[in-house]
């Protein structure tokens, strides 16, 4: 496994270990204590003998035997001298648990740097600084000065805040959820969340993976780690700083680049990452995975006692996109037999107020049956009648030998009432409120559909010659512009077989008229300016252009109004192009995100992209697939099949184009953002043309 | 009284008048000849150390231009814009027009020319009886009209000039077009040139718009608004061309940020998702504004990217005011800046023209 040196270290020493109880230093040894840590331990402290009944050494270089691992609880300032020592001790990985370094500005991080090139001289990997350590319930190791100690089950949790960690490993203890290994980053200064989830992938005993962050190191070495991960066990991430204020709080806190929602969203897709939105979903879906096998699609059936909050599961399967079939009438009449006649034999089944442990369990057998089912819903309301704790225990026993996901809302129930007890040990996922098991068993069914995606085709890319693009660039830095124009815009597309309008570039009137002639009318007019976002708004667009006389007019008329609207506007000339027949407008546009790079973008177009919004996002390079999906997710896909009896659009050719600006954007680093709107799409087979294009490059260094 | 003497005028402010005047300087220079200089009134006013009154661009010409006199020397007259009424009430007309004279002589002696600086428009100067055309023909100078051509109206403002320096018959050498615009330079040449031909004005060179000229490095805004520097030290030789205000959502701003050449960035210090985005798509420094220090977690970040970080105690929209009207201002100090415009006369004006005529006016 890799990183063994932090999970099954033979030996560790605690430097800065105490005598005094309230002392960090002290919390830690006594954790690998009482936890029952097998290897040997060695408290550093050269003012000390002994400590909780260990022989204490000056420093790490008097240990008598080799140390794997060394766990810093020395003030910041001293940790670089220290990290000395283990390095010349030979030891091969620190948990720094000190603070005082990045966190706290510039000083703290010229003091992290140091510390991080006494790592890499000496070859030591460090988790931290600034961090809570970590549990490997596997051999007993707990390395953090947090309070609780966890119980050994099937969950790997990575927590970028050490607040939330501990908070975390108390509340597991109460749900009795079990973990195989705890994981709190800190600063990340040299091993990051990807670091861990990789090496947590290749561990047999973790199930599921859960993971707290607010940012993330390397956006592209996240994005491949978890990709590869999520192949083989759930990841669930909750980000926080989704909000305006949230991202300005993750700045503030992570002293880094918050990042937007939309490229995280789109990383986490990606990745195949399981994203929920608030710690109390990921602690629902932490329960969820934890033991059930994965729902093979996402036919749900519901059984209860009561008709009300059967409704609202099915209310909220409804909403999460889940299907509620009917059981085959085969079942159904053999249920009939069993139940009282006015039993609903739909979905939700119910098998009524006065409901026992029977009626549940040959509800449960039947449903198990059902080729018709993927997943079970069992709600259970307190009544008179109903002997809960019996009901948990007929579903522990239908829970052994189902290949299908059983969880279970015992509504009104204490957490530490029999029957809640008795699902929690035998692995049955239970929520006290009725909606969060619909919200588990979609998000498992969103994983399955994740673990189908693996094996899609790779990106089809097209030959291209790169010495258009390449030329075009050198003469944009030659010119010293960041934005293209319309016509080095339009070389580039073409390059890569997106289809465009004749255009050409006219500096005087005399050439927008030979322009126009040569073109051949209908033509279109712009302003080409570096400095102007939106055209039309400051009069800088004039179409269907149908004579010279006009377009010599069109030239004059643009260049005066665009100068009235925007004086101190840089014109580089007006653009003279071909005009297209109208098409469905959309957009396909491109931004490169800091953290994770290329970011495609799909919407409608028009007037109206910004204010609706009805835009998809997926991280480059795209598959074939995930380009489609694009345009599917989006309203506008709606549009382009066709409403009110108008024919289907080319939605294949769209597909093509979406392909292949990632592909420009994949290719060449130095484009930051790429934008065609409008894109004009025409009936199926018809193909599309861009219109209007805009190109940024980056600034150099 | 006549001196070889050219005074460089304009009709409006902020046409370029400095940077042409230290060219030509540069362009006799290397000739071998000896340019006096001299501003007769000036409207930057500034009071210096001893808490005298003094023009701030004269004193940058008096640097760059290497003279070995005082400021007061250099401009005699800083007119305060707010007061200058009152600036002058008590004063003797006679005394000023007389310590202006007094002034080109002193800017004029041994020296084989003399280039005289006017102020934003002809008519500053007249409420104390000293417009430029009047001091144009005390001093013997030839006038040249350096304008900016924006609009047509340009020839207008041309015409009323000449009809204004021909009241008081001073002489009249030509006028300069400058800051053209790539997309007007046909124009300038082929219909703004010869319409104004016809009325006999003689158009002596047309400058191409030159944008690197008009720029401004974060040490110079800095100099002028002061405030704290937070970080990023190292990057205050980094060039400004443009200003923008940070106060939307990071991912607009990204977007501007990124269409814009060396921006400088304004925003408030509680804004800390705009202060990284503006670091992550490179800026060329920020002002943050209110005094509202950030987290001193992004001071590594923009010390290791050399983008410096400027805490003011204004709010944004006062910060902005300061740093336009800086921008307007620039004066060519470095030497780079001052090649590039001295290869820019020496390639579009007849500066041989401005300089023999100025040389045969004795």
């Amino acid at each position: 496994m890799l990183l063994d040196t932090f999970f099954r270290p033979r030996s560790i020493a605690v430097v800065g270990a105490s005598r005094e109880p309230e002392k960090v230093g002290h919390r830690i040894i006594k954790n690998l204590i009482e936890y029952g840590f097998k290897g040997h331990l060695f408290p550093i402290n050269p003012k000390a003998d002994e400590i909780l009944g260990l022989k204490c050494y000056n420093s790490i270089l008097d240990v008598p035997e080799q140390v794997d691992l060394a766990v810093i609880v020395v003030p910041g300032k001293l940790v670089p001298m220290v990290a000395e020592e283990c390095g010349k001790k030979g030891v091969k990985g620190i948990v720094v648990i000190s603070a005082g370094f990045s966190e706290t500005g510039r000083e703290g991080t010229n003091l992290e740097r140091e510390l991080l090139s006494i790592c890499r001289k000496y070859n030591i990997r460090m988790q931290g600084p600034n961090c809570l350590g970590l549990i490997n319930t596997q051999n007993r190791m707990n390395a953090t000065f947090a309070a609780a100690q966890p119980t050994a089950g099937n969950i790997a949790f990575i927590s970028q805040s050490g607040a939330l960690g501990s908070t975390i490993l108390n509340w597991a203890l109460q749900k009795e959820v079990g973990f195989t290994s705890f994981i709190s980053l800190g600063n990340e200064a040299d091993l990051t969340a990807a670091d861990f989830l990789e090496s947590l992938a290749e561990d047999e005993q973790t199930r599921a993976i859960g993971l707290y962050i607010e940012g993330v190191k390397d956006g592209p070495r996240f994005v491949e780690v978890s990709k590869k991960i999520s192949m083989k066990k759930p990841v669930i991430v909750l980000k926080s700083g989704t909000t305006d204020v949230g991202i300005r709080a993750v700045s503030s806190h992570t002293g880094s680049l918050a990042g937007s929602d939309v490229a995280f969203s789109a990383a986490f897709r990606k990745a195949g990452v399981i994203r929920v939105d608030k710690l109390e979903e990921l602690f629902e879906l932490v329960l969820g995975f934890e033991n059930q096998p994965l729902p093979r699609d996402k036919n749900v059936l519901i059984i209860t006692n009561g008709g009300g909050p059967g409704i609202l599961v099915a209310d909220a399967c409804e909403k999460m996109g889940l299907n509620l079939p009917l059981i085959e009438l085969n079942l159904r009449e053999e249920l009939r037999n069993s139940l009282p006649p006015h039993a609903s034999l739909n979905n939700p089944l119910d098998v009524l107020g006065d409901a026992d442990e029977k009626r549940y369990e040959m509800a449960l057998k039947i449903g198990l049956r059902s080729q018709n089912v993927d997943g079970i819903i069992v709600v259970l309301t307190p009544q008179a009648m109903t002997p809960s704790d019996k009901v948990a225990e007929v579903i522990a026993e239908a829970r052994k030998t189902s290949n299908k996901p059983i969880v279970t809302a015992f509504m009104g129930l204490d957490d530490d009432s029999t029957a809640v007890k008795t699902l929690l040990k035998n692995d049955i996922p239970n929520y006290p409120f009725p909606e969060s098991t619909a919200f588990v068993l979609k998000k498992m069914y969103e994983y399955t559909l994740i673990l189908k995606r693996s094996n899609q085709k790779p990106t089809f890319q097209i030959q291209v010659d790169h010495r258009i693009i390449k030329n075009t660039l050198a003469e944009m830095r030659k010119e010293d512009r960041l934005t293209s124009t319309i016509e080095e815009a339009f070389k580039i597309a073409d390059s890569f077989g997106i289809p465009v309008p004749k255009v050409m570039v006219a500096h005087s009137l005399k050439e927008a008229g030979d322009m126009a002639d040569l073109i051949g009318y209908p033509v279109a007019m712009k302003v080409v300016s570096p400095e102007i976002l939106h055209k039309t708004d400051v009069g800088g667009v004039a179409l269907n252009i149908t004579s010279r006389a006009e377009a010599e007019r069109n030239y004059e008329n643009i260049l005066n109004k665009v100068h009235s609207f925007m004086p101190q506007a840089r014109i580089l000339g007006i653009s003279v192009q071909q005009m297209v027949p109208q098409g469905k407008e959309v957009i396909v546009g491109a931004v490169r995100d800091p953290q994770f790079g290329p970011l495609m973008m799909f919407g409608l177009g028009g007037i109206y992209v910004n204010f609706l919004r009805d835009v998809s996002y997926r991280l480059c390079p795209l598959t074939r697939s995930e380009a489609e999906e694009m345009v599917e997710e989006t309203k506008a896909y709606t549009l382009l099949r066709g409403v009110r009896g108008e024919p289907p659009s080319d939605i294949n050719s769209v597909v093509n184009v979406i392909q292949r600006i990632s592909q420009i954007m994949t290719e060449f680093d130095e484009i930051l953002e790429m934008e065609i709107n409008p894109l004009f799409v025409y009936n199926e087979k018809k193909g599309c043309v861009a219109v209007d294009i805009k190109m940024t490059i980056n600034k150099l260094a | 009284m006549s001196k070889r003497a050219i005074y460089i005028a304009s009709t409006k402010e902020l046409s370029g008048k400095s940077i042409i005047t230290i060219a030509l300087a540069r362009i006799s220079r290397d000739l071998g000849k000896n340019a006096g200089y001299l501003k007769p009134i000036g409207l930057q006013y500034s009071v210096n150390e001893k808490g005298e009154p003094r023009d701030e661009d004269a004193e940058t010409m008096r640097k760059i231009l290497n003279l070995k006199v005082n400021t007061p020397q250099v401009c005699p007259f800083v007119v305060h814009r707010e007061k200058m009424l009152e600036q002058f009430m008590k004063v003797d007309l006679q005394e000023i027009s007389q310590k202006i004279l007094t002034a080109y002589r002193d800017a004029s002696e041994e020296k084989d020319l003399v280039l005289i600086e006017g102020p934003p428009s002809l008519s500053v100067g007249s409420f104390i009886g000293c417009p430029v055309p009047k001091l144009a023909t005390d001093f013997g100078a030839k006038i040249l009209l350096v304008e900016k051509y924006e609009n047509d109206l340009v020839v207008d403002n041309i015409l009323q000039a000449l009809d204004y320096i021909s009241k008081w018959k001073s002489s009249f050498l030509g006028v300069i077009l400058n800051q053209v615009s790539s997309t007007k330079m046909q124009k300038a040449k082929n219909v703004i040139k010869p319409t104004l031909e016809k009325s006999g004005i003689n158009v002596i060179g047309i400058i191409p718009e030159d944008k690197t000229l008009s720029v401004l490095t974060v040490k110079e805004i800095y100099d002028a608004i002061g405030g704290k520097i937070l970080a990023g030290k190292d990057g205050m030789d980094r060039t400004v061309q443009t200003v923008l205000i940070g106060a939307m959502t990071p991912e607009s701003a990204a977007g501007y940020f990124r269409k814009a050449k060396d921006d400088l960035v304004i925003t408030g210090g509680d804004r800390t998702d705009i202060i990284f985005t503006a670091l992550e798509v490179g800026v060329s420094a920020l002002i943050l504004t209110g005094n509202l220090y950030p987290s001193v977690k992004i001071f590594p970040r923009a010390d290791d990217l050399k983008i410096p970080i400027i805490l003011v105690p204004f709010d944004t929209y006062t910060t902005l005011q300061m740093v336009q009207k800086i921008i307007g201002r620039i004066k060519p100090t470095d030497e780079e800046r001052i090649k590039k415009a001295t290869r820019l006369v020496k390639e579009n004006v007849d500066w041989k023209q401005i300089l023999q005529i100025g040389s045969h006016s004795n």
